[in-house]
Order: structure tokens, then sequence, then C-alpha cells
């Protein structure tokens, strides 16, 4: 039977079909490949923030062509918008360093490996024979895998006996460090991201989680969105995004969030809100200069820190600080988060401490949700650095330098002559980087860092790094960096996912990235550029036996496996298979540690015992309440230059920009560093949104463009240090913290003027 | 009467010109601006309110998922195409491939995601974070 | 033969709907060409619309009076719309009768259709230089871009005058509460008639 359209079933049709057509339009559905669909997936983690989000790579032809969040890790598949540019930073390839350099003349000229590596050699054996070990220095970073930077110390520590490792930790979470170590005995966070679903209270303070954590900021938001009962309070001088979300945000003046956390303490203890069952069991109570003391002394300590008295010293009302103590306390179970707000600074311990005092005092530890939790900033400073120690006074997995005990231990796991590592520790960063600058230190090995840019007061270390007597040699990838214009020798590295390797995240969380592409050109991995040059520098081969990466991670779970660290169960080949382990995980069939110091849950702790509760770091097993004052900043506002400056992040950019300027919507999502003043200071200053505005402190003076807001309170700026072109560090000062030697980018003094 | 073959062939010609043209006046040309080409928001919050107020106020908004993430930039650079109306396969999928996946396996069809979630907008069920828009 | 007489009906319904669509257009042509009536053109239209509020939220805004401090009347943005049932309805002896009450209409879907039938025309008789604004001063760099847009110099638009400025005439209870119409709702809100006083618009 022959179908036989009419006239009208036609222009019915038609017409339906162009009814059809305009409701959808040529929008594409989800069934079938996407245009570009990859060859392979490979599995990996983010190159940027603590947060660690597992990135499933796409790649086609051997060409890195999209990411997307990889659903087995903590991140569920989620990742923002850095991660998600990600493929346009790594086919930025015209800007990468492809050969070694070295410098003639003042000019960097192309050179083979053997050519720069001889030449790198020949400056460290020279210093070493004239100077002594103590005149080489590696400065390494957050950012480098696991196994470099553990190859690294070992090279350093066990090879040249040089105690002389540093990285850039230091001036991010060195604070953090110190406070869990003072506080716990132990570095690295109790609990972990999973307490973020289970909190009912977020205290957050001085942290932009929204544009520095964006992931876990959603993972907070979401806590809020399911249970709207969850309460949220911000503490910051600035009135960011990640305040959008909090019941209550508090602004202070900078540097007094010291007389507001003891303030806290007080009123809980006022309102009869702490947890006396907590603390008569479990902590310590501390004065200022290490003297065990008992309750009552620590009430009297807090006699000084009224709500009306702290009110005086920080401008934060005494209603609202008991409003937030009293949130703080009766929430069932209440979770801190922090980063550079309180590490940067130099009473950056005693910040921790004093936060870490509230989960102590209220017994806010332990239980899920309840945890006093420091984010950290770089995606491998828990893993690469700290973990392993690769800091001037550590060994690795917590022990430390000084002690003879600790350092006989690991002689012996590595075989060494005992008295191999010297005993001395060090020179810390500011130290290291100051003695550079006086010529001291004659050879530095930098790798993975842009220290041209990062250093606070950076005029005085690019100074250093001009004269003619000391030597740098610089491992990066990318040509433009601030560094290169000052090393001596630049060699290729490859970058990210060129290469293979462990990632160590803020929630103890290792997670293995694998080799998604070939390095281009002649860029290596980090890993073989420093076997290549412990070989050449005539190290013991016994020392540094190393084949590839994956032996140096298994001898690094072998030694991991005689410390509370023990993570010997993540094996490679178990590390290929799942997406990040949190440790301790002592074997193959464990699962991975939530919380630690809890009986049930850290393996550490035997299932039988006693308590519920071990802090196993310290040596009666219990925490330290540390009572510590308010002190002032090392620079604090004054009649010549009567405000504060602050610097810090953007979600857009990278830390200096090195990565994210190459990708194009990043660039121009934010092009140039501009200073955020408050409307009413603006208005003072006769400056208009866009006006040209002159910051001046005493170490330097710039022009920023000024963006107008109501974000930084009055008597505040910020600007973020993304900018080559304007770098701010060269404004902010060095003064560091006299216990974890992290100097204090996030206030010095300085006045503006409409230029 | 119109034999069937050639009222088929009418159909199909009519469609394809229908479907060329929406297609075509799909792809409008965007301003060139200067180098903040990927800063969107602060141009389309004068320029395109309602829709900037709606993404601001949403979820993806609140955790600053920017313009560019799904719509990539103006001149085509980076690492998702220019699309007025993004590919759910080429940007949904970098984040919500779970979701995609337990939908699909669940339901069955691969429908748009835009039929149900109202991507600029607060989330299907109730509003995020209403304490943005709230009186308190 | 039945196939005859079908083809006959269908030819037949197709040439009638044909001759009504002819109808309607030359009638609405030749509404806009009628000369003017006596009455203000308000009043015709206060029959369906609500046309009370409309003004009032008209006083509120930018354009209640042009630079001449001369009071915006309706046709001077808005063209009527002539079919079948306003013709009706527009007769001499529906002038004081309310057809339909005030909050028949959905204001939301005529936004849209409102929206896209403002002739840019019209905006342009007093804006005629769309790099300044009404008082003369240059405009901002993104309207600068925006306006660039406009005209087809730096990329296009899609839409008219209407389609990017909105809520600078009326402003319905749904755009109320939108940040960018803040001042907008305020100075609605202080001419809000309170009971038990005479109150009403500002003259």
């Amino acid at each position: 039977m022959s179908m036989k359209l009419t006239r009208r079933e036609v222009l019915k049709s038609a017409a339906a079909a162009s009814a059809f057509m305009a409701l959808n339009g040529t929008l594409p559905d989800l069934a079938g490949a996407a245009p570009g669909e990859p060859d392979k997936w490979v599995k990996a983690v983010c190159r940027f923030c603590g947060t660690g989000c597992g990135v499933m790579i796409g790649v086609k032809n051997g060409k890195v062509v999209t990411v997307k969040g990889d659903p087995n890790n903590h991140n569920q598949g989620f990742i923002c918008l850095k991660g998600a540019e990600l493929p346009s930073i790594v086919n930025a390839t015209k800007s990468r360093v492809t050969r070694p350099y070295i410098r003639k003349n003042g000019q960097l000229e192309p050179a083979s490996w053997d050519e720069a590596m001889d030449l790198v050699v020949s400056k460290f054996k020279a210093a070493i024979k004239e100077h002594g070990p103590t005149s080489v220095a590696y400065y390494g970073s957050g950012q480098a895998l696991t196994e470099e930077s553990y190859l690294a110390n070992k090279i350093w520590k066990a090879g040249l006996r040089c105690n002389n490792v540093e990285g850039n930790p230091r001036l991010c979470m060195a604070s953090a460090v110190g406070g869990y170590y003072t506080s716990f005995g132990k570095d690295e966070p109790i609990g972990c991201y999973d307490d973020i679903d289970a909190a009912t209270c977020f205290f957050i303070i001085g942290a932009n989680m929204s544009e520095c954590h964006p992931i876990l900021f959603k993972r907070v938001a979401a806590r809020k969105q399911a249970d709207p009962n969850v309460k949220i309070i911000v503490v910051d001088p600035r009135k960011t995004n990640t305040a959008r979300i909090a019941d209550i945000h508090v602004s202070f003046k900078p540097g007094t969030d010291l007389a507001i956390l003891n303030a806290m303490a007080y009123v809980i203890i006022d309102e009869e809100l702490d947890n006396p069952r907590f603390y008569n069991k479990y902590v310590n109570f501390m004065t200022n200069d290490k003297k065990k003391v008992d309750f009552k002394a620590y009430q009297k300590f807090l006699q000084d820190y009224t709500p009306e008295k702290a009110e005086k010293i920080s401008g934060v009302p005494a209603d609202t600080i008991r409003k937030i103590a009293k949130i703080f306390a009766e929430s069932s179970a209440t979770m801190s988060l922090w980063t550079m707000g309180l590490n940067q600074r130099i009473r950056g311990v005693w910040a921790n401490n004093l936060t870490t005092n509230l989960h102590l005092l209220t017994g806010h530890l332990g239980k899920p949700g309840a945890t006093n939790f420091s984010l950290t900033g770089q995606p491998n400073a828990c893993g690469g650095v700290r973990d392993t120690g690769s800091l001037c006074h550590l060994l690795p997995a917590g022990r430390m330098i000084k002690k003879a005990k600790d350092r006989a231990a690991l002689e012996k796991q590595w075989g060494l002559k005992p008295g191999t590592i010297a005993p001395k520790p060090g020179l810390h960063t500011i130290a290291l980087w100051n003695a550079f600058s006086e010529g001291k230190i004659k050879a530095m090995f930098v790798l993975c860092t842009n220290p041209a840019q990062s250093l606070p007061n950076v005029n005085m270390y690019t100074e250093g790094m001009k004269r003619k007597d000391n030597f740098m040699v610089l491992s990066e990838p990318f040509m433009d960096a601030e560094t290169v214009k000052y090393c001596d020798v630049l060699l290729p590295a490859a970058f990210w996912c060129e290469k293979r390797g462990v990632y160590g995240c803020t929630e103890r969380r290792y997670s293995l990235l694998m080799q998604a592409i070939d390095p281009i050109g002649e860029c290596r991995p980090d890993v073989d550029i420093l076997l290549d040059f412990a070989k050449r520098m005539g190290v013991d081969p016994k020392v540094i036996p190393f084949k590839n990466v994956d032996d140096i991670w298994d001898e690094w779970r072998e030694v991991s496996s005689a410390t509370p660290y023990n993570f010997k169960g993540m094996t490679r080949a178990r590390q290929e298979k799942e997406s990040g382990i949190r440790w301790p995980c002592p074997t193959e069939d464990h699962p991975g540690t939530c919380h630690r110091y809890v009986r049930g849950e850290d393996p550490n702790i035997p299932k039988d015992y006693k308590n519920k509760m071990w802090f196993y770091g310290t040596k009666d097993g219990k925490a330290r309440l540390w009572m510590r004052p308010y002190a002032p900043a090392a620079e604090e506002p004054d009649a010549k230059y009567p405000m504060v400056l602050t610097t810090g992040r953007v979600i857009d950019h990278w830390h200096t920009g090195t990565m994210t300027m190459k990708s194009p919507v990043l660039r121009r999502s934010f092009p140039n560093a501009y200073v955020e003043v408050n409307i009413d200071d603006a208005k003072k200053h006769g400056i208009k949104n866009g006006d040209n505005v002159l910051l001046e402190t005493r170490r330097d003076k710039m022009i920023f463009q000024a963006k107008v807001s109501d974000v930084c309170r009055p008597g505040l700026v910020f600007v973020p240090w993304f900018d080559k072109n304007l770098i701010i560090n060269k404004l902010t000062l060095n003064a560091f913290d006299k216990g974890s030697k992290q100097p204090e980018y996030k206030i010095c003094a300085v006045r503006i003027k409409k230029a | 009467m119109v034999p069937a073959k050639t009222g088929w062939i009418i159909l199909v010609v009519i469609s394809l010109v229908l479907w060329v043209s929406f297609s075509w006046a799909g792809q409008i040309k965007h301003l060139v601006a200067p180098d903040s080409a990927a800063d969107c928001y602060a141009c389309h919050k004068k320029a395109t309110p309602i829709i900037a107020e709606n993404w601001y106020e949403s979820k993806h908004g609140v955790i600053l998922v920017k313009c560019f993430v799904c719509h990539g930039q103006p001149d085509g650079q980076g690492s998702v195409p220019w699309a007025v109306s993004p590919d759910p396969r080429i940007v949904c999928t970098k984040c919500h491939d779970p979701a995609i996946k337990r939908m699909k396996a669940k339901f069955g069809l691969a429908p748009k995601c835009y039929t149900c979630h109202p991507f600029h907008q607060n989330s299907l069920h109730h509003r995020a974070y209403s304490k943005s828009q709230s009186k308190k | 033969m039945k196939g005859a007489c079908r083809s006959v009906i269908h030819f037949s319904s197709l040439l009638a709907a044909m001759l009504l669509v002819a109808a309607w257009c030359s009638l609405a042509a030749a509404a806009d060409k009628a000369p003017a009536k006596a009455r203000p053109v308000v009043e015709e239209c206060k029959r369906c619309h609500d046309v009370a509020m409309y003004q009032r939220e008209l006083q509120a805004s930018p354009h209640a009076l042009d630079k001449d401090k001369k009071p915006i009347t309706c046709e001077k943005c808005h063209h009527f719309h002539f079919n079948p049932l306003t013709s009706y309805y527009a007769r001499d002896e529906y002038y004081d009768k309310k057809i339909f009450p005030p909050g028949s209409f959905d204001r939301r879907k005529m936004q849209a259709t409102a929206r896209k039938s403002m002739q840019a025309a019209k905006c342009q008789a007093c804006h005629k230089d769309l790099y300044k604004n009404a008082k003369g001063e240059p405009i901002s760099e993104i309207g600068r871009l925006c306006h660039d847009a406009f005209l087809g110099k730096n990329g296009e638009t899609r839409r008219t005058c209407a389609g990017c400025h909105i809520n600078i005439a009326h402003l319905p209870p749904f755009d109320r509460e939108r940040p960018f119409n803040a001042g907008f709702a305020k100075k609605l809100m202080e001419n809000q008639p309170r009971s038990g006083e005479k109150g009403g618009p500002k003259k």
C-alpha cells in the first residue's frame, strides 16, 4: 500500500519540523561520542592546589585533548576552572624550556645535557672542596613529585652530607607543621575530607576557600545545602566570595585573630561549654615558656582575653565573639579550616595552636566532622616535602636531624655508616637565601619553584642572584619564569603529565600520577635529572641505587614502615588500580586511614588500647594546649605607612602564573594584578575604580590599577601575587616566625596615593 | 494529491532549509574586546543582567564555575570550544560524568542536560545557598 | 469522486485562511495610518491593560519625563496592536468599560513579546547618539563596546534596544527584587499611595 501525502500533511509536517527545530535548535545530545573523543584516559592528579583532585587526562594521538575529574578520587569527578584548563597549558609547548642552557656573558646559550651537567657538577664539587658541604644547597618545591623530593633529600643529606635542603613549603606550611608538632607531637592533619560531610559547624579562618580550594569549598557548600542547620563562620578581614555562604562573617584588624581565638576560649569556659571529660584525659596545659600548668592557670591566663578586651584589640564586637564561640562549642561536630591567613605570619605557629586549642577545650576531635583541619596550599607540600622531611631540620617520616636517635635509625634503614648524616640542621629558606645573597652559599640547585617572584622582600634576593660568586642551577619547564632571568644553568624539566610519580594532598592522601604523554624536546623528568646529578657528583651508588621512579617509591614505602607514617601497603600496583589512599596504610589490604590518633581507625593504635584516643607523638600520649598571648605583627601600620598590605591568590591563577598564564582563557579572565581598595578608603584618597594607585612600603613602591569594592575592610589593601610584571613581593617583608621560620606575607605596612 | 516520494523530498528539503537557517542563526559573532575577554561576568553584568544574576546566584556562580568553563572564549582559544549553547558531551562531562553515567544507566535515555537542569539557575529541586537571596 | 471533494475542501479552506491573513494585515496597516483620535491614546489601552499600574511604574522610572521635562506618553515607545479583537472593543461604546480586570495578563510572557516589538527607531527619536547618555555624558567602556556590537561595528547582537535595556520604564513585581533595579524599586515603593492618604504618583 503506497502512502500518499496530502498537501496539508506536507505543510503540517513542515510546520512540525520547524517547530521542533525551533524548540531544540541544534543542541546536541549525549548519545554518541563527543567530537574529538580521546583514545585513552590516563589517571592523574591536578597540577594545582592542595585539594588534590583526581583527574582523568584524555589523550588522542599522543596529545592531551581534554581532562575530566576522576570519579573515584575524593573529588568524585569534579574539577575547578583551573583544572579544566590543563589541556591548553600542557599544549603551550612554544613557551617551554626544551633544552639545557648555560649563561655566558649575561645571555642564556643553548647547551647539551653533558655540557650543562658537567658545569653544574664542577661548581658543586669546587664549592664543597673549598668551603665544605654547608656551602651548597637544594631548594625544592611542594609541587615536585614525592619521589623527586625524597631523592633530592637523600642525595644532599646522605650523599653530600649537606643539610641545606629546603623548599617553598617553608613559605606556606611551616607554621602549620609547627602548630601540629607542638600541639600533637607529630605533623599532618588528624581528620580528612570525609569530615566535611559530617560537620555541623565550619569555622573557616584565614582561608579564602572558594578561590584557593574550590572543590573543598563546593563540598562545604553542598553540606550546608543538604542540611541548612549547618553553621558556617568565616573569619577574614576580607569579605571574600567564601563569605557568601557564611552565616556570620567576622572582619577583624589583621593580626588580631590571636586575641579573638583566646577570647573564644574564654567564652567557651565562661558559658560552661567546655569538655572537662576530654581535656582532663587528653590535654596538658602549657604556658608560652613550656611550663606545664593546670586548667586553673589557663583560666587565669584567659582573663586578659575577655570579649570586651578582645574587642578593643581586634575591632570585633564582644557580642559577635560570644556568638561565634557559642556556635563553635554548641554544635555537635565542628570543623576548623585554615590556610595562609594563619600560617604566613610571624605568629603563625601560635595562631595554629590557638585554633587547635578550641578543639582541645571542647573535645571536637576524633569524631566524624569534628577536627582541626589545616588546608595545604600546594599539591605536594604534605606528601613531597613535609612527609619526606625535605627541610633543613627534618628527616623522612617526621624524624629530626637534631635527635641522634632519629639519625641513627635512618642511617640503619639507609644502610649508611653511622655518623653520615650531619648532626647540625641546615639553613631555613630565608636564612638560606640570605646566605646565598651574601655569597656564603656558593652553589644552589633550584627545582620546580620560582623564588625570584615568590620570596618575600624579593629585591634583596634577586640582587643576590646577580652575584658572580654564587651559582644557581634551575630546573624549570617554562621559559618565561622570573627566576630564569637569574639562573646560571637552566635545565629543561618534564612537565606534570610527562612524568610519573606521587602527589600527597591535604588529607594525607597519596595518589599516583600516571604518565600521559612523552616529555617534549630534550626535557627529562626531575628524577632522572637528579639521578644523573648524583652519579656525576660521585655519590656512592649504594646510597643512590635507584634505577627509576618506582624504585624510589618502594624504598620510601619501606622507610615509612618503621614510623607512624607507615604506608607500606601502598604498593605501586595498588596505586595504579586505586585513586589515592590515605596513610597510615600498613598492609596491602588496609583501606587507608580517615582519623589518626583514634582507636579502631589508626592502625598505629592497638585494638585493645585503654583509651579511645592516643596522641602517640608526645611522650605521655596527651595533646598540648598552648597559652599563646596576643602579639602584634612584625610591621604594624603607623603614621608614615598607615594601612595594611596583604597578598594572596585569585581562583584564576596559580602562584606565579607561569602555568595559568599559558591558558588564553585564564590569562584573559584575570590579565593583570590590581589593588583591592575599600570603598571608604577610596573616597578618602579620591580614588575611583580603574584609577592608578601608588603603593609604597619601606622596601619598594609600585603602581596598580584600583578595584574599589567592599571586599577589604577599611585600612586594608589586597594585591594578588601572580603577575610577573607587578611583583608585589618587592613590597612585602621577610620577617619570619621564630618557631617555624615562615615569613609574614600577610601583613606589612603600606601607604597609598592616587598616582 | 502529491505522490509520496515527492512529498517526502519536499519535507526533507524544507526541514534541511529550516535546520540550516536555525544553526546559522545560532552562530552570532561576539564582539572583540581587549585582553579581559574571558572576564565575561564584568561586562555581562551590565549587558545581560538577568542571565548574569541567575548565574551568580546559582550553584555554578557560588563555586565560581565561570562563564568560560562552559562557553569557552569568543575567539575560540582555550580548552573548551566557543559556544552559546555548549555541547554537554564536551563540557558537562568534565565534572558531571559520574552523574551522567548514572542517569544513562537508570533511565536509559540520554537527554540533553538543559531540558531538566537549568544550568544558569538554582538547582532543580531547591534554591542553592538561599541565604544570599533571603531577607535574613 | 470522494477524493476530488476532499481536494476542493482542502483548497478552499487554504484560500480562506490566506484571505483572512491578507485582510488582517491590510487592516493593521490601515490602522497605523489612521488619523489620531481626539482622546489620548492611553485611554484606549485602559480597557484591557492595567494602565494605572504601568503609569505608576513609569513615574518612578528614568523615563517619567523627557529632556524637556514633559511626561513621556505610551505611544512614544509602544505601538498599538490591531487585530479583530481590539478593533471590536475600540468602539466608542466601550470607552470607559473594563474588558479585562487588572492583572489578567501574564506580564512575564508579555514582557518577552513587548521587548521584541519595541522599535529601535522610537528610542532613537530621543537617544540619537548611542555613545552618550540622555544627559549628553559619554557612556562607560562596557556601554561603548555593547553599542559597537549593536551597530555591527564590532561583533553583532540579535537584540534591539529593549532587548538589553530592561526595566527602564516598567517594573513588574517579579523584577523588583533584582539588585540592578534597586533604585527603581525603592522609588516605586516611595510613590506607593498609602491607605488613608490622598497619595498617588508625584506630579
